[in-house]
């Protein structure tokens, strides 16, 4: 028996809905109710000018761009591709062809790139429709959404609330049901951390199994595409689309991936990382203890595990993502692409910096300068060198653990439910971050397999846990998180009852 | 002052090189690296100079180092410009094989230790032409280091071998190009040149002049030529050199040391490093400090001065490029398993084409070679060429006897012809050069006609003439009979009673003069050499040599 939880945000839903909420589910729709392309993209126009009027959640709404009888013709039978007509959304830091590609900034803002990501790309090739650019924090430099170019997200279960970020546009597409799934950009718990909030799936696959070739980086060694959705087996059929060698990201691994480990439950060692268990989520612990348990009762062996090194992640974490920005926003220089200051034409260093100035946000120009600080050659060794070494040791911890302990992690995605709007600005964006991440940087580092998946409400709020497997047991994983999602059965049980 | 030092240099160079010997690939021993650091400097002030290079070879390959975009020179502005080379977000390098493989060649030319693994870093600086705000190069891991290189100066027409020292061989992004407009108050950027590939060749400061580094550069522009790894037109700029400079006495540590950037031709290395070693001996006489700076060169005033927009102190904030994963080589040699599309090194190895210092080792130990004559062959890959296609083609002639023609005969036509540098090949067919020089060896054509067929066929440029054709129709053949000779130099005789005097007076110069119309009465086809013997003994006296 469902429950249903009633907001503002469906009060205001268009009369039309489609059910959006799984593959399985809208295919078996449309080819019950034989719907034409003219209709399903009238649909799709007004859930993301919604889901835009309610979360602010689309940089911009491509579904005018839809190529109609091409989608007949799907629909017709002519073609049956994998995800025939699914709408989809993209974060707004994935290049798409002839699309404003902005990541939420005014830098950006009429930057048309002339490719498209292979990720978009690999998805359209197998049918789905791309129906918007989502909103985000300005390039991916947050974990709110809230500082935006284009103004805050905010969360379709109660839009007095966040979404999560930095990918919270996404998260806010799908929970509000103007996509079946969306990308976002799983960087240090970007997709994750909004999922959790928005009692959604955010699965960021193994680093260097999905291609980052038209990605906007924030920290390359650590940005993976991920995938919201409302089910696991979406993230699957999703990942299966988009993951693999790409000749166009040489990170991307060409080797196969070792054996599966054995997903049935009674095989499973679950390990719960004694670290984490910080005394600002102990008025969450339950939900953290009850997963534990459900799965123990369910056959799996959960024992504690220590990862000693996950404290330093985010400090870790906070300096190899300043260098790395750093470095890749040096491009934005006004010259080649992007906004270019008219405000001063002294000389070309003017240029420069006034156009850096005008078309950054405060959080980016920070970062830009603190990663420079950090590779200076007088501070490098104690910064930039040290923050690559306690990475590795982070990495050793799960080493440890994976090798000999266990063959998964459970643990908390956030700290409990979405906070308010108003809550959250009064901290800055380093201490909402250092809060926001605490528990998802730590598989970002090591670039491990992660899943958010949603268990539970506290109040009219939903909650996740977070699954971490080792390194390239990507279907492993799913597997687990499968058998999570079946003990909880959130997806059946809660909805925003559109 | 200047003078001064510059002779005192020269009086250095004669005494501190050794005579090209019978060379090996094999590393001098310990303490003999280089000439110049084996021996102690000496002049008359005291001050010596030290010079390290930093070449940067642009890589002959048909796309660029990270992307799949030209890299002709010629090619209309922006036109070989990929999305990844105008830094277009979310695009990522993907490192083109050819170009390792090019380093490879070159590091094994260079007796370079090839690292299994190497690395790439992010040189970061601001620059209108440099769009991604920063260059990947190879600082840190490069793909070999710790090499050598023999090279052969000539000094006062002698060869002399020394070997330099070769710090790492990177890889590296080139960048692009700005035109700045004054009238207009604008930079254009040509990005074409952004993102070919550059091997940056960093060698250790084992030189002591600007001649001696010109000298390198010279055999490096060979042997990377002969690798067919760069183009090497310089004036295209597809390699540029830098030289970082300082002065200091004997014993004593080294001095500050200037960088002077873009030396583009030998003459320009050999000038500026002079100039730079004598500005800084001015200053440090004078008491003052050399100031750690980068330099550009006047060519007009053949000054180095201080470069403006280099002043402020760069830190370029290294870091390990993100985007590629370590650059790894295989050796199947080593019964390694090479995986598709990585470079074996084994098979470059393979693969490698005889280097110049095998080739003169070659010229001197096989064809007994003058010194000279295999060094200015070896450095001439036209010449090289040449000489070993006609060699085996000579039925009659030595090697020698084909090197002799090429230097004392072919190498001043060519000079005449204005065609000492541009051409790409020398109009003279390897076989009519074989029987040229057969004709020669033989005696059967005198030398002056040889040299006027090499003059017809270098004019002519065409290839088609047919040299044995030519001979025959025009009877260029030379007169030994000795009767013949005789009539010869009876009929001069009789006809110049007035030398004939002369030379019974004693004035020998008439004897030459009746020499020469022997010469011209047989249409320059006497053999001079039995003439004067012939004469002599008609005229019954001795000539001396004059």
């Amino acid at each position: 028996m469902a429950t249903t939880v009633r907001t503002a945000f469906v009060r205001n839903a268009p009369n039309t809905r489609l059910p959006l909420t799984s593959i399985a589910q809208f295919l078996s729709h449309i080819n019950q109710e034989r719907l034409s392309a003219l209709n399903l993209i009238e649909a799709y126009h007004q859930h993301v000018q919604h889901a835009q009027a309610e979360s602010n959640a689309y940089t911009s709404d491509l579904t005018v761009n839809i190529d109609a009888p091409q989608v007949q013709a799907m629909l017709d039978g002519l073609s049956q591709p994998r995800l025939m007509a699914v709408p989809f959304a993209v974060k707004d830091n994935f290049c798409v062809q002839e699309n404003i590609t902005s990541c939420a900034s005014l830098m950006l803002q009429d930057f048309v790139p002339a490719y498209t990501a292979t990720v978009v790309q690999r998805l359209l090739n197998a049918g789905a429709l791309l129906v918007g650019k989502t909103n985000m924090d300005e390039f991916a430099m947050g974990s709110g959404s809230i500082d935006s170019w284009r103004g805050a997200v905010t969360n379709p279960w109660d839009t007095t609330r966040i979404a999560g970020g930095s990918s919270g546009g996404s998260a806010a597409a799908v929970a509000s049901r103007s996509a079946i799934f969306a990308l976002g950009s799983d960087t240090g718990g970007s997709v994750r951390n909004p999922a959790s909030y928005c009692g959604l799936v955010g699965y960021k696959p193994s680093y260097g199994h999905v291609s980052r070739h038209g990605l906007i980086p924030l920290v390359n060694s650590t940005d993976v595409p991920a995938i919201f959705t409302h089910v696991v087996e979406d993230a699957r059929t999703v990942y299966d689309v988009i993951a693999g060698p790409d000749a166009k990201d040489s990170t991307c691994l060409t080797t196969p991936p070792p054996p599966q480990r054995d997903s049935k439950l009674n095989k499973v060692k679950v390990g719960i990382p004694q670290e984490l268990n910080v005394p600002e989520y102990q008025p969450y612990l339950g939900f953290w203890r009850s997963v534990a348990e459900r799965l123990e009762e369910h056959g799996a062996e959960v024992v504690p595990v220590s990862l000693p090194h996950s404290e330093y992640a985010n400090a870790c974490y906070t300096v190899l993502c300043a260098c790395d920005v750093a470095s890749n926003m040096a491009r934005y220089d006004g010259v080649e692409f992007g906004h270019r200051s008219t405000a001063s034409d002294v000389s070309t260093n003017a240029m420069y910096a006034a156009t850096r100035h005008e078309g950054f946000n405060e959080v980016v120009r920070g970062r830009i300068l603190a990663g420079n600080f950090f590779l200076l050659k007088r501070s490098q060794q104690e910064y930039f060198l040290y923050a690559a070494k306690v990475r590795r040791l982070i990495v050793q911890d799960f080493t440890k653990v994976f090798d000999k302990e266990v063959d998964v992690l459970c643990m908390p995605v956030t700290f409990g439910v979405a906070p308010t709007l108003e809550e959250f600005k009064k901290l800055d964006n380093r201490t909402q971050q250092e809060l926001q991440d605490l528990f998802t940087v730590a598989a970002s580092l090591a670039g491990l397999p992660a899943i958010s998946v949603p268990i539970a409400m506290e109040g009219h709020l939903p909650v996740g846990i977070q699954l971490v497997a080792p390194n390239r047991q990507d279907n492993f994983l799913l597997d687990v998180a499968q058998h999570v999602e079946s003990l909880y059965k959130f997806h059946e049980k809660f909805s925003l009852g559109l | 002052m200047i003078l001064c030092l510059q002779i005192a240099r020269q009086c250095r160079r004669y005494l501190h090189t050794y005579p090209l010997l019978q060379g090996t690939r094999n590393r001098p021993p310990k303490g003999q690296k280089s000439d110049a650091q084996a021996e102690p400097k000496q002049q008359t002030d005291g001050w010596s100079g030290v010079i390290g290079l930093e070449i940067h070879a642009q890589i002959k390959s048909k796309s660029k180092l990270f992307s799949g975009s030209g890299t002709e020179f010629s090619a209309p502005s922006n036109t070989q410009v990929s999305l990844f080379d105008c830094a277009t977000p979310g695009t990522l390098p993907v490192l083109n094989r050819r170009c390792v493989e090019a380093a490879v060649k070159t590091a094994f030319a260079l007796n370079c230790t090839i690292n299994p693994v190497s690395l790439f870093d992010r040189k970061h600086y601001f620059y209108a032409d440099l769009p991604t705000g920063y260059q990947i190069t190879q600082r840190y891991k490069p793909i070999a280091a710790s090499g050598w290189m023999e090279y052969v100066q000539v000094v006062n027409k002698q060869p002399h071998k020394h070997i330099v020292n070769i710090e790492q061989i990177q890889l590296e992004q080139d960048s692009g190009k700005s035109i700045h407009n004054p009238q207009d108050n604008n930079s254009l950027i040509d990005l074409n040149r952004a993102g070919i590939g550059l091997m940056e060749i960093i060698t250790k400061p084992d030189f002591t002049s600007g001649e001696q580094a010109a000298a390198f550069v010279r055999e490096l522009v060979l042997i990377l030529k002969v690798l067919h790894v760069c183009d090497v037109r310089m004036f295209e700029g597809s390699l540029r050199v830098d030289a970082n400079i300082s002065v200091h006495r004997k014993g004593e540590p080294l001095g500050v040391r200037s960088e002077v950037k873009n030396l583009a031709s030998m003459k320009f290395i050999s000038k500026a490093i002079d100039y730079e070693i004598s500005r800084q001996v001015k200053i440090l006489e004078k008491g003052e400090k050399v100031v750690n700076e980068t330099r550009g060169f006047d060519l007009k005033t053949g000054r180095t001065y201080p470069m403006r927009d280099k002043e402020i102190l760069q830190d370029y904030r290294y870091m390990p490029e993100p985007n590629l994963p370590p650059l790894r080589l295989f050796n199947s040699e080593n019964s390694q398993i090479v995986p598709q599309g990585q470079v074996d090194i084994a098979v470059v190895k393979k693969e490698l084409p005889e280097l110049p210092s095998v080739k003169r080792t070659r010229y001197l130990e096989e064809f007994k070679l003058f010194p000279i004559h295999a060094a200015m062959i070896v450095a001439d890959e036209r010449l090289s060429s040449l000489f070993d296609a006609a060699v085996p083609m000579a039925k009659n002639s030595t090697p020698q006897n084909v090197s002799t023609l090429i230097m004392n005969g072919l190498v001043g036509i060519l000079n005449t012809a204005n065609l000492s540098e541009s051409a790409e090949e020398i109009p003279v067919k390897p076989k009519d050069f074989a029987l040229l020089t057969d004709m020669l060896s033989e005696e059967k054509v005198p030398r002056s006609i040889v040299l006027n067929i090499l003059q017809d066929l270098v004019k002519d440029g065409s290839g088609s003439t047919d040299v044995a054709k030519v001979i025959e129709d025009n009877k260029w053949y030379q007169i030994n009979d000795e009767a013949e000779l005789g009539a010869l130099c009876d009929r001069v005789i009789a006809e110049d009673s007035e030398s004939l005097e002369a030379i019974k007076a004693g004035r020998m110069k008439a004897f030459n003069a009746l020499m020469a119309k022997v010469k011209t009465l047989s249409k320059d086809l006497a053999n001079m050499k039995l003439t004067k013997g012939i004469m002599e003994k008609k005229l019954e006296i001795k000539a001396t040599k004059d």
